[in-house]
């Protein structure tokens, strides 16, 4: 069988890798427009705060390293149309070559890129988005050759935080735009208010409200503009978001989902049965809603990898779908989310009740436990834990797994409050974060025991 | 309901829980606490840190998370529980309802009326009957005067001999907590494995390389004989039958069992496993009594065996449900998975479920993940090795335990495991689950989806692979197979295991020299983590060979001898 990946990243040279791994007797062709494949995007904003890291060590496997194992990889090959009647894809490569490979099946891993708004001045020099390695060297090479002692970051999702934090370890005064009127407005506000100390804490200047209209060169320097202040700055890092690569996907006829991603099954299966679509260019179903989302995360990439390439060799195997589980760090916090908030539950048809309650990572009597706050949301009626957040300087990252642990589970809070977690003084308290806060949040439920 | 009266005997953890749970639920209520010693509801498991210094001041392990001391004032004044400490209950009239006590310090003998009683009695630590067992210097921890008295002597005999006897949780802990006070550490051990009821084999080894790297003396597979003292009584040295270690101070850690005698005395029953039996309420034979924490028995939730783990946190959860039942909220305590942790210096080991060991005595059908990997992308300066055992049942793929063990984080990721295991999942839910991500935390797929993964694999016969112990009985009778090592000749010159059935085949050159492998005979491919290994195995498979498996774990988890480069 001749199987078809359009896109080198998580997803596409993870169900690359497998198949030929399981079943090396298909022949298994990628595409990549870039020249980079199989390496940590995640890891980039840690790369570029250590001025002496080289961003190349990201790179996982090298292209060679791929071809080993038997897996025909073309990078610089950019698909521009997919050609379903006669089962075909086609395009340019960079050398100016017409490509077309016919397929059996077809596998598109197009990943998004980031979401850059009709603004004037976007694409000036000195003004970055960070998605690509190619965009990680081109900042590191951009603050080896030029004097920044000054930034703007547009946006402050989860990489505007995380470039705020590496580029103040350069030293270099970071000051954030962002257009929505609430730091990481889906965090409740008990959570978020030890955040925005943080930011205040590291010096680090941020407005809310505040839409950016254009970027202006003006000497050496740039002149970001909004309606009410003007900023002065030596760089600019736009993260304002991504958008899926679906246009090849809609162009060919396939269904596009919520965000614009190429809806999909179960199965991984695009509206056409022999395309599979996964990571950050597809829709998944949500576990709580069972509803179609698009929430593009890495595992969200890796895991439906998997699961499209069992699929294509005929391993029927279903991705029970996601829960938008996310951790990132804001300097000395890590925050964390699985499931919905209050609102996010409401608006899904929900009864929710929820808490916020504070207490330690570890034993109190251990001198580096933290405070950790969490916030747990749960349906009235049913009990149900619908999402959990977390914040604290320790203890926060890998605590939240088992509360997504207990979304796919559809425990209920009291089942929760009920699980033998492992402690001893080091770990955590004797009453874990997340089984205090379930045992509080069955309270607020119809279904505050078992019985 | 108003005048409800409830005795508490037990003040450390699952009564003062209770208590303070009742009096929240039903203020009015009448609650007494009843403690033999002289401090209430602390925290046991921290006494180790207190004996390391890590913790100062004793005060602290009776602190609440906001720093106030939780002494008889406190329980009397802010939660109105009315408390006798330096208290001895001495027997239970069921008919009556009557507490009969005797107060240590004035002999006075005191009745206590309840309408509900709540045996948290705790246990006691098992002192063998080893000649030398009662010298000044040997000890036992099992309350906080024990863990004063140790820290005394220990100031006193800095950098001297201490010995522990027993190497399970308490006395690991304490190892640790020696030696940064500054002692040489024997550990004995009469079984020849470490921490033998909490994990298998090839994860304990761990625990002992560790150990060793710290400079703790091991004398494994050797049972004491005698303690010798000197003229004045005072410890001198430990003997076994192989060897005498010098000890200036002993503790005797070979385990604890359940105090039981109040309920056996008054015709409440005692299980197999020693502990007081109870309901899932937590009642125990006497619906008006109830029995939590280290002195009860409890129910594995995956096997449903009555089994008998006394842990702190159990016992916390236990109170709350037991003063949920005495107040008329019907709760069940679903059981425990047997989870525990332990930190060995800057390792730690932790596991939920049953062990390889149990599940070959119940004749489970299983297989058994064992996984390498860094704890974090490898290219972060300060990601950490974890190993993951993983085993689950075949063929339903249902988690029946995990084991985890390194210098990274280990304690969440049990965790993930523990929570799934109490919804009965199997590894085709685990490899699914929506897990938090981000670099400085872990890898894309995080660790212990990589080890569902594996699982599934081998459920599914994609990945055939034998066990280090497996490979090590074929070596062993001398067998005949070729042991496939696919590294890189530098890897190899830096590490290996020696055995003369290796064949260095890199990876990279496997497929062209592939005709240097016999296809009659039995392969078993290895690298250092075994997914190259894995790798090869699906290679010479595509290429036709029979009978390949790869070795669990490669040579990062090889439990045995390995040649290291200097």
């Amino acid at each position: 069988m001749r199987i078809v990946i359009i896109g080198g990243d998580a997803a596409g040279m993870s169900a690359a890798s497998q198949i030929k791994r399981k079943y090396p007797e298909n022949d298994v062709i990628v595409l990549e427009a870039t020249q980079d494949v199989s390496y940590s995007a995640c890891t980039m904003p840690y790369s570029i705060a250590d001025p002496d890291d080289d961003i190349e060590r990201l790179i996982v496997r090298a292209p060679e390293e791929f071809r080993k194992t038997g897996i025909e990889l073309h990078l610089g090959h950019f698909v521009d149309n997919i050609d379903r009647e006669n089962k075909k894809v086609s395009g340019k490569s960079t050398d100016g070559n017409n490509f077309s490979f016919s397929y059996d099946k077809l596998f598109i891993a197009t990943g998004n890129r980031p979401f850059m708004p009709p603004i004037k001045g976007l694409d000036l020099y000195g003004v970055f988005p960070l998605k690509s390695l190619e965009h990680g060297r081109q900042i590191d090479r951009y603050l080896e050759e030029n004097t920044v002692k000054k930034a703007v970051i547009i946006g402050m999702g989860y990489i505007g935080l995380e470039m705020c934090e590496a580029l103040h370890t350069r030293n270099i005064e970071v000051t954030m735009v962002e257009a929505a009127p609430e730091v990481l407005g889906w965090l409740h506000e008990d959570l978020r208010n030890p955040v925005k100390k943080e930011l205040d804490d590291k010096q680090i200047k941020y407005f809310t409200d505040t839409k950016v209209t254009e970027i202006e060169k003006s000497g050496n320097s740039f002149l970001v503009k909004t309606a009410d202040k003007n900023f002065e700055t030596d760089m600019v890092i736009a993260s304002m978001g991504v958008v899926p690569n679906s246009e090849i996907a809609e162009k060919a006829g396939l269904e596009l989902g919520p965000g614009k991603a190429i809806r999909t099954n179960t199965f991984m299966q695009t509206s056409d049965p022999e395309i599979y679509t996964a990571g950050d260019c597809a829709c998944a179903r949500h576990i709580i809603t069972q509803k179609c989302v698009w929430i593009p995360l890495a595992l969200t990439a890796n895991r439906g990898g998997r699961t499209a390439a069992k699929n294509i060799v005929g391993e029927k195997s279903e991705f029970p779908g996601i829960l938008g589980t996310a951790v990132f760090k804001v300097f000395d916090y890590e925050v964390a989310r699985t499931g919905f908030n209050f609102q996010e539950a409401k608006e899904a048809g929900f009864d929710p009740v929820e808490v916020v309650i504070k207490t330690k990572s570890k034993a109190h009597t251990c001198k580096n436990s933290q405070k950790i706050y969490v916030n747990m949301i749960g349906d009235k009626n049913s009990g149900q834990v619908l999402g959990v957040f977390m914040v604290g300087k320790e203890g926060v990252a890998r605590r939240i797994n088992s509360g997504a642990v207990a979304l796919h589970a559809k425990m209920k809070a009291a089942d929760l409050g009920e699980v033998d977690m492992a402690y001893a003084p080091p770990f955590s308290p004797v009453w874990d974060p997340v089984i205090l806060a379930a045992g509080e949040l069955a309270k607020k439920t119809k279904v505050n025991y078992n019985s | 309901m108003s005048d409800h009266k409830v005795v508490v005997i037990g003040g450390v953890a699952c009564g003062p829980k209770a208590a303070a749970r009742i009096k929240r639920l039903n203020p009015k209520a009448q609650v007494t606490l009843i403690e033999k010693g002289e401090i209430l509801s602390y925290s046991g498991c921290g006494m180790p840190f207190y004996i390391s210094g890590e913790v100062h001041d004793h005060n602290e392990l009776m602190q609440t998370p906001v720093g106030v001391v939780r002494d008889s004032h406190f329980f009397k004044v802010v939660k109105d529980i009315n408390i006798y400490n330096r208290t001895v209950a001495e027997k239970i009239d069921r008919e009556k309802k009557i507490v009969h006590a005797l107060k240590i310090d004035t002999g006075e003998h005191l009745e206590f009326e309840y309408d509900d009683l709540v045996l948290a009695t705790g246990s006691e630590t098992v002192r063998p009957p080893i000649p030398g067992i009662d010298l000044k210097g040997v000890n036992i921890l099992s309350t906080i005067e024990d863990a004063r008295k140790i820290k005394e002597r220990v100031s006193k005999f800095k950098g001297k001999h201490a010995v522990i006897i027993g190497g399970g949780l308490i006395g690991i802990e304490v190892t640790e907590a020696f030696v940064k006070q500054g002692m040489n550490v024997t550990v004995i051990e009469k079984e020849n494995q470490l921490l033998k009821n909490l994990a298998d084999p090839e994860i304990s080894i761990h625990v002992r390389r560790e150990l060793i790297r710290n400079g703790v003396k091991l004398a494994i597979g050797q049972t004491v004989t005698e303690i010798k003292g000197d003229d004045s009584s005072e410890v001198s040295a430990v003997v076994t039958e192989k060897d005498t270690y010098p000890a200036d101070i002993v503790l005797v850690s070979i385990g604890v069992k359940p105090n039981v005698k109040l309920a056996e005395d008054c015709g409440l029953e005692v299980g197999v496993t020693g502990g007081i039996v109870t309901d899932e309420y937590l009642r125990t034979t006497d619906k008006n009594i109830y029995a939590g924490g280290d002195c009860a028995e409890n129910k594995n939730r995956l096997t449903n065996e009555v089994i008998y783990t006394p842990m702190g946190s159990t016992a916390n959860k236990q109170g709350r449900v037991i003063g949920d039942n005495i107040c008329k909220r019907s709760t069940k305590f679903p059981g425990v998975l047997g989870t525990a942790i332990c930190k060995v210096f800057d390792l730690t080991i932790a596991r939920t479920g049953l062990t390889e060991k149990q599940c070959r005595k119940k004749d489970i059908n299983y297989v058994t993940v064992l996984t390498p990997s860094p704890d974090k992308p490898h290219f972060l300066p300060d990601a950490k090795l974890i190993i993951i055992k993983l085993i689950a049942e075949n063929p339903s793929g249902k988690i029946l335990g995990c084991q985890v063990t390194g210098y990274g984080e280990a304690a969440k990721r049990l965790d993930i495991v523990a929570a799934a295991m109490s919804h009965n999942a199997t590894v085709f839910d685990l490899e699914n689950y929506d897990l938090a991500y981000a670099p400085p935390y872990s890898p894309a797929m995080d660790n212990i989806i990589v080890a569902a993964n594996i699982a599934e694999n081998k459920l599914t016969n994609t990945g055939m692979s034998c066990t280090p112990e497996e490979v090590k009985n074929k070596m062993e009778n001398d067998e005949d197979f070729i042991f496939l090592d696919v590294r890189s000749p530098q890897e190899y010159e830096m590490m290996r295991i020696e055995d003369k059935r290796t064949k260095l085949l890199p990876l990279g050159v496997l497929r062209e020299k592939i005709n240097e492998l016999p296809k009659e005979k039995e392969i078993i491919a290895f690298c250092k983590i075994s997914l190259r290994g894995y790798e090869a195995q699906r290679i010479l498979e595509g290429e036709g060979y029979t009978n390949v498996k790869y070795m669990d774990g490669g040579v990062l988890c090889w439990p045995y001898e390995i040649y290291a480069k200097a």
